[in-house]
């Protein structure tokens, strides 16, 4: 287990925000810990949503299982967090 | 014996020089510092200042000048306007001081640097009278806040800023060490005089005077008028030097030179002067919008003056312009969440009326902007200011050292501008806030690549401990002086009028 620093940018925010997250944490963890630094905050909660993690150029997300360790992102990476319709 | 008349003597001492016997060109003129660029000597000798001044003249009046700044202080000083000014204002003062009073005594060293090393000797005079500028720029600039200590230590940032690693300080230091510390004379010439100084500091210091005006501080509105009167001279050592760069076939360095500096003073201006004039300034007080301002004193203005020297508009223009909707917009809130990291109280400037004339002056703001101050103040109005402030620091950009930012888009989900521009060099990766910063990265990454923001020292350990208690002791910040809302919050009350009357 190890912290990787992470570039986050949330859909419907102005900012790119450091994110500290367990490489051991999935995609949906790490959705969350992104959504506490700007949803409620400066971002309004849409219910029904659910939140998805991508890289700022792909356009498929990482399924919500998949760990941070096996999604192949490193230190200082920037990533997208998204609100999505649940699967 | 009567004396000569000044003009059977001007063009002699205007241009003072002689050909070294003792030393080699290179030797009295290195070019590190002198930026000489190949051009002769006799070809610098053709450098023909447009604005002409003898030491004499310079120092009677200047001493007028003084003079009348002083007095208006002095007469003012027992009107106490600071004891009732309105809050946003004193956070402008604060503000400007801090940011600009030691970037000014920088500017001095730049002159200075210009006075001994430029090969053009008409620049080597114009540059002696500008060292003094800066010099009274920076010991008034001092001078002034200083009286105010005794109110609050807010007012001693004016000299203190520039010694921290506060992020916006480092933003400033980091412009001015750019564009004229690391730089030599010619670069100096084209990138403080001409870009940054003919450019952007009639926004701060004429059109904030305007403001200053109107809401009363006559003291500041003279202050800053009167330093403008400095720079309208010294910042035209700039053309000159640009007109002699493009005579000898070297327009693309000059370009390159201005439009680096553009962006660069751009991006300050962007998170000091946008917020003063649409945010801090009381809204009664407002004679223009920020890019109102923008559109006459730059868009029209400079980009005019960049073409009658034979110029090109920076390849980057129509980026700017669409920036001029947003990115100030963007520094305010940043600056306004995260107020506890700057040494001013921000004012909120969202109130309900504030907002009428945002939307007014910026189509569709309420439906971008908006919506983010609309999560803030229904927050605040449920009493959860926890929600106001941050838990984890932006990213900043390594280049400007401001928040990477964008619009956050419109409520049908279009219009999200939030871009992070990243490059991998040397081992590491670095983040910037638009292409145009990570442009100018790519052009003397040598220049840039070691440079550490705040983000990189707090993932480095530098920051003990590693909270927001530590990175504000890291910025050199202090309980007494952490940025709190203006108003405390006083703003709010009209959308809890509203609400009841719905």
């Amino acid at each position: 287990m190890a912290q990787i620093p992470l570039v986050a940018n949330f859909q419907g925010d102005f900012v790119s925000q450091l994110v500290a997250i367990d490489d051991s944490a999935t995609m949906a963890e790490l959705a969350g810990v992104c959504a506490s630094h700007s949803v409620n905050r400066r971002v309004a909660e849409q219910p029904g949503k659910t939140l998805a993690v991508k890289r700022p150029d792909d356009d498929a997300f990482w399924p919500a299982s998949t760990r941070v360790a096996d999604s192949g992102l490193t230190a200082m990476d920037v990533i997208e967090v998204h609100f999505v319709d649940p699967d | 014996m009567s004396k000569l008349d000044r003009s059977e003597w001007y063009d002699l001492t205007r241009a003072t020089t002689w050909s070294p016997s003792y030393v080699t060109e290179e030797q009295l003129f290195p070019e590190s510092l002198s930026g000489g660029r190949g051009i002769p000597l006799e070809d610098w000798s053709t450098y023909d200042e447009p604005y002409k001044v003898t030491y004499p003249e310079y120092v009677s009046v200047q001493r007028e000048k003084d003079a009348g700044v002083y007095s208006v202080k002095a007469a003012l000083e027992r009107d106490k306007f600071v004891e009732r000014a309105e809050p946003g204002w004193l956070s402008i003062l604060q503000a400007h001081y801090g940011g600009i009073a030691l970037g000014e005594y920088a500017a001095s060293l730049g002159e200075a640097r210009m006075a001994r090393f430029a090969k053009a000797p008409g620049n080597r005079n114009m540059a002696t009278f500008g060292a003094l500028d800066e010099t009274r720029h920076g010991q008034i600039q001092l001078f002034f806040p200083h009286a105010n200590i005794k109110r609050s230590h807010r007012w001693d940032w004016a000299q203190k800023a520039l010694h921290t690693q506060e992020w916006a300080a480092t933003a400033s230091r980091s412009l001015f060490d750019d564009i004229i510390l690391a730089r030599d004379a010619v670069s100096i010439s084209i990138m403080l005089t001409f870009a940054f100084e003919t450019g952007f500091t009639n926004m701060q210091f004429l059109g904030l005077a305007a403001d200053a005006a109107e809401a009363g501080d006559h003291t500041f509105a003279s202050l800053i008028s009167s330093v403008q009167t400095d720079e309208a001279r010294h910042a035209q050592q700039g053309g000159p030097a640009l007109k002699i760069l493009i005579e000898h076939g070297k327009k693309d360095e000059a370009q390159r030179l201005v439009d680096i500096a553009f962006w660069r003073s751009w991006r300050l201006f962007s998170v000091l002067t946008g917020p003063m004039m649409d945010y801090y300034t009381p809204l009664a007080d407002r004679q223009q919008s920020f890019k109102e301002f923008m559109q006459e004193w730059i868009v029209d203005q400079f980009d005019r003056s960049i073409k009658d020297l034979g110029l090109d508009s920076p390849w980057y223009w129509d980026i700017f312009l669409r920036e001029l909707n947003d990115t100030h917009h963007g520094m305010h809130l940043g600056v306004w969440y995260w107020r506890p990291t700057v040494w001013w109280n921000p004012a909120a400037g969202a109130s309900v009326e504030e907002r009428d004339w945002l939307e007014e002056k910026y189509p569709g703001w309420n439906d971008t902007w908006g919506r983010c101050w609309d999560v803030i103040t229904d927050n605040a109005l449920r009493g959860r200011f926890d929600k106001t402030l941050p838990e984890t620091l932006p990213v900043v950009c390594a280049m400007n050292q401001l928040p990477i930012l964008g619009c956050p888009g419109k409520s049908d989900g279009t219009g999200w501008g939030l871009r992070t521009y990243t490059l991998e060099y040397g081992g590491r990766k670095y983040h910037f806030g638009s292409e145009v910063d990570r442009w100018i990265f790519e052009q003397e990454p040598h220049h840039y690549a070691g440079h550490k923001t705040l983000v990189d020292n707090f993932l480095e350990g530098a920051i003990q401990p590693a909270t927001l208690e530590g990175a504000l002791a890291f910025m050199g910040l202090t309980p007494e002086v952490f940025g709190e809302d203006a108003t405390d919050f006083a703003w709010i009350e009209g959308f809890r009028e509203l609400r009841k009357a719905s």
